[in-house]
């Protein structure tokens, strides 16, 4: 992936024509480093869409850029485990595998736990090999390797599950 | 002039009455031009001070009435400042986290929920700035209400306008 442009803050002395449609001014920078470690942005990943809690990562992994997803246990208590969240998974068509390898006509998901082994983090893989995350109620990114939003926030991936897409 | 004079009412009494009114009048609105603008309570104390060489009790209660309120004003502004610093830092640690759980489960968190029912309108003003709909935990625990049905849950802009539509049928924003 070429490393994209960036810039820290907007310079009003500049014409916004200079900058494409869509382009993402990194207007907090270092916030989301700062909670990752291994993410370098500009290198190993970049923004790709505006910050805003429409949707986490749980919904972004399928795709959905509306609904907050997240389960609630027997006694109403938020469900963090992560059988839950295989389970929901499995029932929209996914399996588990062992592998991140590109394949086509699959997609990919990587489910991530904390040290409690509880829910922390889902990304999903594009059909470049390049793994997307919605970053909570902030921006969804791109990053080129898993570890990139691993760490002390997400944790470490715990379960790779993949589905068939239907061909068109 | 002596005490019981002063109530006797003859023409001079009336004008002096109406003079005194005019002046309380006039220091009242300067008082609610301040406290409109939030002017500091030092700024209200000027106002008040230009009148005083008329000893009169209303001016007297006038100007403790300034200063309570000018306190009040004080008060509210510590305690906005204080909101949005735990606000602020709040969102710094916790924006990251897709999960109701990792969001709420926070020192800053429960430090705003201490602050008291006070603060519900900072939080219904951020919400209108949209802020986190994650505030609805905060919001249900200070105010005992839930205006936000159970099939809304899942949709976050809903669960703000919700909130949002409560706060000003409240008039709390």
């Amino acid at each position: 992936m070429g490393q994209s442009k960036k810039i820290d803050l907007i310079d009003f002395s500049r014409n916004m024509d200079e900058f494409p449609p869509g382009y993402v001014f990194d207007l907090h920078k270092g916030r989301i480093e700062r909670h990752f470690p291994n993410l370098k942005i500009g290198e190993n990943s970049s923004h790709k869409s505006k910050k805003g809690d429409d949707y986490n990562c749980a919904a972004w992994a399928i795709e959905l850029k509306e609904g907050w997803i997240e389960f609630k246990d027997e006694h109403g208590n938020l469900d963090l485990r992560l059988e839950t969240y295989i389970s929901y998974y499995e029932n929209l068509g996914f399996s588990q595998t062992d592998t991140i390898q590109l394949e086509e006509g699959v997609i990919k998901i990587a489910i991530y736990t904390d040290a409690k082994k509880e829910f922390t983090h889902v990304a999903r893989q594009l059909s470049n090999g390049i793994w997307t995350s919605k970053i909570g109620d902030w921006e969804d990114i791109e990053h080129t390797t898993l570890e990139a939003v691993g760490g002390k926030s997400y944790g470490n991936p715990a379960v790779i599950m993949r589905k068939q897409l239907n061909p068109c | 002039m002596g005490g019981y004079n002063k109530h006797t009412k003859d023409r001079s009494d009336y004008e002096d009455y109406y003079t005194h009114n005019d002046k309380v009048n006039n220091i009242s609105s300067h008082l609610y031009i301040a406290y409109k603008e939030g002017e500091s309570a030092t700024k209200k104390e000027e106002l008040i001070n230009c009148e005083t060489e008329n000893e009169i009790e209303t001016i007297r209660l006038l100007k403790k009435w300034a200063l309570i309120k000018s306190e009040r004003i004080a008060d509210n502004s510590l305690l906005e400042n204080q909101f949005n610093e735990l606000a602020t830092k709040w969102k710094d640690e916790t924006g990251l986290f897709s999960t109701t759980f990792h969001k709420i489960v926070n020192d800053y968190y429960f430090e705003i929920v201490a602050m008291g029912k006070e603060i519900v309108p900072f939080i219904l003003n951020d919400l209108k700035n949209n802020g986190p709909s994650h505030w609805h935990t905060a919001l249900k625990a200070l105010t005992k209400e839930n205006p936000v049905s159970e099939e809304d849950m899942k949709k976050n802009d809903k669960i703000r306008k919700a909130w949002i539509e409560w706060g000003k049928a409240k008039k709390l924003i």
